[in-house]
């Protein structure tokens, strides 16, 4: 006979008259398959925790935003953004579905070379961009998006020397109506530094500008900022035809989209408040398709969504270390993934399913991760049934950010899987080992000896 | 510079480009080479020369079209004619008196045939002067006055009396230069085309050729040596083709249909390769009828080719594949790149433009005579939705109207046109 699952008793006050848990069911199931394979299995396979990637999600995720947009304009081109997930395997699925690659640094610029995409499908975004890097993007006909004039006079200096003309964008902040304005960025539109920028490159043609690029802010939740971005940007576009009888070949919207997490501090779940792919489509497309550029002048769209596209193929398996309860008699639970882990759990609440069938009884608990740091929190709040050492846990929508902007802090970084359309598990990224934190380490002879 | 007399431009066009059209060429270097070359043989040149210019004179004195005596078209078969009888025949009074009225004979057939063919598209190559050089041949048999030349005979002697030892010499010397076989003929051949039969005259045609047309080159090249290809591969009568140098037949084939009636392609010129096997055929079948008669065959055998194969092809029902050249440009290369400037020009404005009504990737749910509401009189509408990979046409729950995936999307004109009538009280489907 299988033995039964034993669940501690809990101990909840009851109030009457007025709502109580005991009447509500608890509305999390739980979730004991990612597509199509056990939680227990993977973790058993994989060790804990795991992040899993599901192949099918971000596909199916891909091609509704294409489809959103190409129903709505002639022409788009999505740009898979690096720094949100530059796991190889996840950005060639991206590439082989028609992306091509967004880099803001030089590492990631390689990475997408040698993925195999070609130079001159490669947008360098970013401040922070060195004469060797620039020198290497212009040698591949990268497309390159200035965000300062001290890089545009880099570029013309390194215009003189090399034989290629390097094609060039210019990166636009504008007041779009949302806080706060990202004017950090780029050159700004209402007080005409962009036009000068526009200028200086156009007249002294040694770079060829290509392209315009704006991006706003990022989980935007307000699909009109894009719209009035979208006509801004139209606006220097048609300027710039105008004046100088020049074309621009396409505008580039960056990204922002807003995930389906839920925002710290939000009253409505994010799944209810994310804008659809549909309604950024149409705001954009329309805005553009109404600036009054000639039929067939129509510039390019081009998108370098990260985020709204991979959050959601993202998951997060991990398991229970302890149960304690703290001093003001709330229940902690302790998982063995933290904040080194799962960075964005600074950002959202995410969504916690416990990996196995439970009762109806729950528990207002704190989540905490493994580090002994006090900040390791998870979830300050959040209602689960009661957990015990080594049940598992699957966290939703981690696919982006948490995969580079993981630290290397106390624990060794854990695995990362993705289960492809077959449902069959590949491993992308292994499990690190003690190695992986000393390999560029270099000890210096004289430390090597000591004495206690 | 004192302008020339419009009449010595029409004498002078007239005469050279005459030469020019037995290769399909009006380049006027081209064809004043070949004059010079048709003088190698003295005889030959001086009576083609005369026959050109005799028939010139006639179709002036008769009133025929000038522009079309101009491009050479009503002489060139004169020319041959003149070019062999000057072989065959001894130079006299009565020769030149014959060839005056053969010519007039070739002429008469000519026009005839310009003006019979000229509706239906189709070329009557040298038609006229193998009927006319029949003519002369059968009918001087029974003319005690005509001679037949018995040049050629002691050859030696005649370049002796002609150029002294240094001909001589020449002429040994170049009897032993040691030409492949294969390229011996070639050459050979192609000196045939205005009665030559030397290498150097065929080497000077070779480069002439060759400067004004690579394409109208390669093709001799091809037709000739895949004529040749075919004779090995059937075993039939090398030897004959050898000595007869009938080959050029091969030849002018594949100038005809490989870049002067068809726009040169790798297509025409697998024509080529095809029809100078049929050429090869004709050969042997012509030759062992005509020899009855002891008729030669000359340019028989590609004139009845190219003329067959030209109406078959202006006859198609569906034109795909070898473009016919709708306006001559006496040039293969001229007529490739009109033929490429035509498509790229005019490749939509063969039928009115219509666009599909939006943008991006949609199905077609039902189309002509779809069966579902299709029928009748709104048999010939398309209807449009958009699926995803599942093929379902709205997202879950798929409750109300913005759930489906086409609905909200932009909805573009076919083409370009003016609003007739604004209908906007029709409501949203039930969903």
């Amino acid at each position: 006979m299988k033995k039964l699952h034993y669940e501690r008793p809990i101990i909840q006050r009851l109030n009457v008259g007025v709502m109580n848990k005991f009447g509500t069911k608890t509305e999390y199931a739980p979730v004991t398959h990612v597509d199509g394979n056990a939680v227990k299995g993977l973790l058993a396979k994989y060790g804990s925790p795991l992040f899993v990637i599901s192949e099918k999600t971000i596909r199916k995720t891909f091609r509704d935003a294409n489809r959103a947009f190409k129903t709505r304009y002639p022409k788009v081109q999505f740009a898979w953004s690096y720094k949100t997930n530059y796991v190889n395997a996840v950005c060639n699925v991206f590439h082989q579905e028609g992306s091509w690659a967004e880099v803001v640094s030089g590492f990631e610029y390689q990475k997408a070379l040698q993925n195999g995409v070609s130079g001159n499908k490669i947008i360098f975004n970013g401040p922070d961009k060195s004469m060797e890097e620039l020198t290497m993007a212009i040698e591949n006909n990268s497309l390159l998006h200035i965000d300062h004039l001290d890089e545009l006079y880099m570029i013309k200096e390194l215009a003189t020397k090399s034989k290629k003309k390097p094609r060039v964008a210019i990166r636009v902040n504008m007041d779009t109506g949302v806080y706060p304005i990202w004017d950090r960025f780029g050159f700004n539109y209402e007080n005409g530094q962009a036009w000068d920028a526009i200028n200086k490159i156009i007249l002294n043609d040694q770079m060829e500008l290509v392209g315009l690029h704006c991006h706003i802010g990022t989980f935007m939740l307000a699909p009109s900022a894009y719209g009035l971005a979208a006509s801004k940007l139209s606006d220097l576009a048609l300027s710039i035809k105008k004046k100088f009888k020049k074309s621009i070949q396409y505008i580039d919207m960056g990204g922002g989209f807003a995930s389906r997490n839920t925002l710290k501090g939000s009253y409505l779940q994010g799944m209810d408040l994310a804008p659809s792919f549909d309604s950024f489509a149409e705001e954009i497309t329309t805005a553009i398709l109404n600036a009054g550029f000639a039929k067939d002048e129509l510039p390019m769209l081009v998108l370098e969504t990260g985020r709204a596209l991979i959050d959601d193929a993202g998951f997060l398996l991990g398991s229970v270390i302890s149960n304690k309860r703290l001093s003001d008699g709330r229940r902690a639970t302790i998982l063995d993934f933290g904040v080194n882990i799962l960075f964005t759990s600074f950002w959202y609440d995410h969504k916690i399913s416990p990996a196995q069938e439970f009762s109806q009884y729950s528990e207002d608990s704190v989540l905490y991760g493994p580090l002994c740091m006090n900040i390791d929190v998870v979830r300050e709040n959040i209602t689960l049934p009661p957990l015990k050492r080594d049940d598992q846990v699957v966290v939703h929508s981690v696919g982006a950010y948490n995969m580079t902007q993981w630290m290397q802090f106390i624990s060794l970084r854990p695995a990362i899987v993705m289960i492809d359309k077959n449902d069959k598990p590949h491993l992308i990224r292994k499990r690190e080992t003690l190695k992986s934190i000393e390999t560029e380490e270099v000890l210096p002879a004289y430390l090597k000896d000591f004495k206690l | 510079m004192p302008r020339v007399p419009e009449i010595i431009l029409f004498y002078r066009d007239s005469i050279v480009r005459s030469y020019g059209q037995i290769f399909f060429s009006d380049d006027r270097g081209f064809s004043v080479l070949l004059l010079a070359v048709s003088f190698i043989n003295p005889f030959a040149g001086m009576s083609g020369l005369l026959a050109v210019i005799s028939v010139i004179i006639m179709a002036k004195v008769m009133g025929l079209n000038p522009a079309i005596t101009r491009t050479g078209l009503y002489s060139y078969n004169a020319l041959m004619l003149g070019l062999v009888m000057g072989i065959y025949f001894q130079f006299s009074l009565a020769f030149f008196v014959v060839l005056l009225l053969g010519n007039f004979v070739t002429l008469l057939i000519t026009v005839w045939m310009a003006v019979r063919t000229s509706s239906s598209k189709v070329p009557f190559l040298s038609i006229p002067f193998i009927l006319g050089v029949w003519v002369v041949l059968l009918s001087s048999r029974s003319l005690g006055a005509i001679q037949l030349s018995e040049r050629g005979v002691y050859e030696l002697n005649e370049l002796w009396n002609f150029g002294g030892p240094v001909l001589v010499a020449a002429y040994e010397k170049i009897n032993e230069w040691n030409v492949p076989l294969a390229f011996d003929i070639y050459l050979k051949s192609l000196s045939a085309i205005i009665f030559q039969f030397n290498i150097i005259a065929g080497s000077i045609i070779a480069i002439g050729l060759l400067v004004y047309s690579r394409i109208a080159f390669s093709l001799s090249l091809i037709g000739f040596y895949s004529g040749y290809l075919f004779c090995y591969f059937v075993q039939g009568n090398i030897s004959e083709l050898q000595d007869s140098y009938i080959g050029f037949n091969f030849i002018l084939t594949a100038l005809g249909l490989g870049g002067f009636f068809l726009v040169p392609s790798s297509k025409s010129y697998l024509l080529v390769a095809l029809s100078t096997p049929l050429v090869s055929l004709l050969i042997g079948a012509l030759g062992t009828v005509l020899g009855v008669y002891q008729l030669p065959l000359y340019s028989l055998p590609f004139s009845l080719i190219v003329i067959g194969m030209v109406f078959t092809l202006n006859n198609r029902f569906e034109v795909k594949g070898l473009a016919p050249v709708l306006y001559q440009l006496y040039s293969p290369e001229k007529n490739l790149y009109s033929f490429w400037n035509q498509m790229e020009r005019f490749k939509n404005d063969t039928y009115y433009h219509i666009h599909l009504p939006f943008f991006g990737e949609w199905r077609m749910s039902q189309g002509h005579a779809g069966g579902i509401t299709h029928k009748g009189d709104w048999r010939f509408a398309w209807d449009f939705d958009i699926v995803d990979e599942t093929g379902k046409t709205y997202r879950p729950p798929g409750k109300t109207t913005s759930d489906f995936y086409c609905y909200g999307l932009p909805v573009l004109a076919p083409a370009a046109g003016y609003v007739a009538t604004v209908v906007d009280d029709v409501d949203d489907n039930e969903i």
